[in-house]
């Protein structure tokens, strides 16, 4: 389980994230939806050690990882994808999904200066079967720069499965994809990526949210203002005070 | 038929070549540094102090100056290790000075065969004699210079095709995202800078005792602008593109007599067009990934 407990982020006089408190259940899909500019990807990116919190208390499954950086959260089995997506844009598609996997073998010569793209090297296989699921397997020998953008996000959410994460943070995933692509990606999210893990999933979308969630959060003004199960938090009226304003 | 002057531009070019090869490094991880002069010269000082000085066989002075010039690099970038960019830049540059301005300050000298000999501040380091004393011809040191570049661009080779060159490239894309991937960059940054200044420092000695002659002057700020510009003429995708860029500029344009005198002005300008028309030089990652593709389709074929 992921806990963060009364958690707060300010950037200078912006208070970014106020005394937020949160349970990510294991093995469930938490949603996190919130107005823009609420601190969704704020929590995200504290949740993966990329900004240090000001005070507050992180914990994965019961230890306390308030303060590790992000390389030693990812090497615990958290990983995360972007909202602006973020990938190795000078390197093939395929070199992008074992770029993830690099880190996952204890630190040792061989594996440092062995060859990484052997045809036959275990972790070629993985991001093969990787590509292959989330349908990428003919773009596996271009070059990163020239997917389109749903393409990109779905690179990203394999790379993701390839580290096989305890815990997996989607920030994002259906951002600018048309309604059919957000389907299908719920189907993948659903059949691929939560079997056996953790999800926090931020989306705007919210049939999205409500085909796959089991839990949801909703920020408002970095402060959580519910949390339960979908179809109940949405009809509760601080969160339709938060979308729409006050009748 | 090869004559000395040939050799000699030959030879200019291979050990150019590592120095331009230790810039290209530094560059694949996303840093631009003009500084690594400052490990030629601390390499070149060393080496030729101990075969000149001390005495010492020539393949021991060229590990010792090396590793001398590697420790000095391992220094200097974990305690820049937390800074990039052009910040990084200057304080290579300013490490580079200092290092060349006490160069300027350093008298070590010591009386052989009558003979004061010995670097004394501005005034050089001369008499460096080990290829007279061995009766070593411009060809075979050409040769030697060839073969140890050779065995370099074996390691650069391997470890472009392994994980740690992987971590490189990812460095030089997204320090952030290669952070989220769970590396820790400063463990790669400082592998980079320690296998660059060993690299920079084998050129130093070689130079020097090519040259016979060396003074603080050589090591300025110059040299460090021309390695990282053959990087980014010949290319980013490959080791060979520093190669490239070094055999146009010394091998090329210096050879043609017509531009004598103009060559740093037709240089600049080569730079100007590439940043403009090819960011990443003549062979970038794109290319040589192609070209690695063709090639291995030609040969299926």
């Amino acid at each position: 389980m992921f806990e963060l407990r009364e958690i707060c982020k300010s950037f200078g006089e912006l208070r970014a994230l106020h005394s937020v408190s949160l349970k990510i259940k294991s093995g469930l899909i938490t949603g996190l939806i919130g107005p823009n500019g609420s601190g969704k990807t704020s929590l995200v990116n504290i949740m993966s050690g990329v900004y240090p919190i000001d005070s507050g208390q992180i914990l994965l499954d019961g230890k306390d990882i308030s303060g590790a950086t992000s390389d030693q959260i990812s090497r615990l089995g958290v990983f995360r994808t972007f909202q602006h997506i973020r990938i190795f844009e000078r390197m093939t598609v395929i070199e992008n999904v074992i770029s993830a996997m690099i880190s996952l073998e204890p630190f040792s010569l061989n594996e440092l200066l062995g060859q990484v793209r052997k045809p036959d090297d275990p972790k070629v296989k993985v991001a093969q079967n990787m590509l292959e699921i989330m349908e990428l397997e003919e773009e596996a020998t271009l070059f990163a720069s020239e997917l389109p953008l749903p393409k990109r996000r779905r690179l990203e959410i394999a790379r993701a499965l390839a580290r096989d994460p305890k815990v997996i943070l989607l920030d994002e995933p259906a951002g600018g994809m048309t309604p059919k692509e957000t389907e299908s990606l719920a189907n993948l999210i659903l059949k691929h990526v939560a079997p056996g893990r953790t999800c926090l999933l931020i989306e705007h979308k919210m049939d999205l949210i409500a085909e796959v969630c089991e839990d949801l959060c909703v920020l408002h003004h970095g402060e959580k203002i519910a949390q339960g199960e979908p179809l109940v938090v949405f009809n509760q009226p601080e969160v339709i005070e938060a979308y729409l304003g006050k009748v | 038929m090869l004559d000395d002057y040939l050799l000699t531009v030959i030879s200019n070019i291979g050990m150019i070549s590592l120095i331009a090869l230790s810039a290209y490094i530094l560059l694949i991880t996303g840093e631009i540094s003009f500084g690594q002069q400052a490990y030629f010269g601390i390499s070149a000082y060393s080496g030729a102090i101990a075969t000149t000085l001390w005495g010492w066989p020539f393949w021991i002075a060229l590990l010792f100056g090396s590793l001398l010039a590697a420790i000095a690099a391992g220094v200097v970038s974990t305690l820049t290790v937390r800074i990039s960019g052009l910040y990084f830049s200057i304080a290579t540059l300013a490490f580079s000075e200092m290092v060349r301005l006490s160069l300027l300050k350093f008298s070590y000298q010591k009386e052989i065969d009558g003979e004061l000999v010995g670097p004394n501040g501005a005034e050089g380091f001369g008499e460096i004699r080990w290829i007279f004393e061995n009766n070593i011809s411009v060809l075979q040191y050409t040769l030697l210079i060839y073969l140890i570049l050779i065995l370099v661009l074996i390691c650069l080779f391997i470890i472009e095709r392994s994980g740690l060159g992987m971590i490189f490239r990812m460095l030089g894309q997204d320090p952030m995202l290669t952070r989220v991937h769970g590396l820790n960059p400063v463990i790669y940054k400082v592998i980079a800078a320690v296998l660059a200044g060993f690299i920079a420092g084998l050129g130093g000695m070689l130079y020097a005792h090519s040259f016979t002659y060396i003074e603080p002057k050589i090591f300025n700020v110059m040299l460090g602008v021309h390695s990282l510009a053959y990087g980014l003429i010949g290319g980013l995708g490959t080791v060979f593109g520093p190669l490239i860029g070094v055999a146009l500029d010394i091998g090329f344009l210096e050879s043609i007599r017509v531009i004598h005198g103009y060559r740093m002005i037709v240089f600049g300008g080569l730079v100007a067009l590439m940043l403009i028309f090819m960011p990443r030089g003549i062979l970038d990652e794109n290319r040589v990934y192609r070209l690695k593709l063709a090639l291995k389709n030609w040969f299926r074929v």
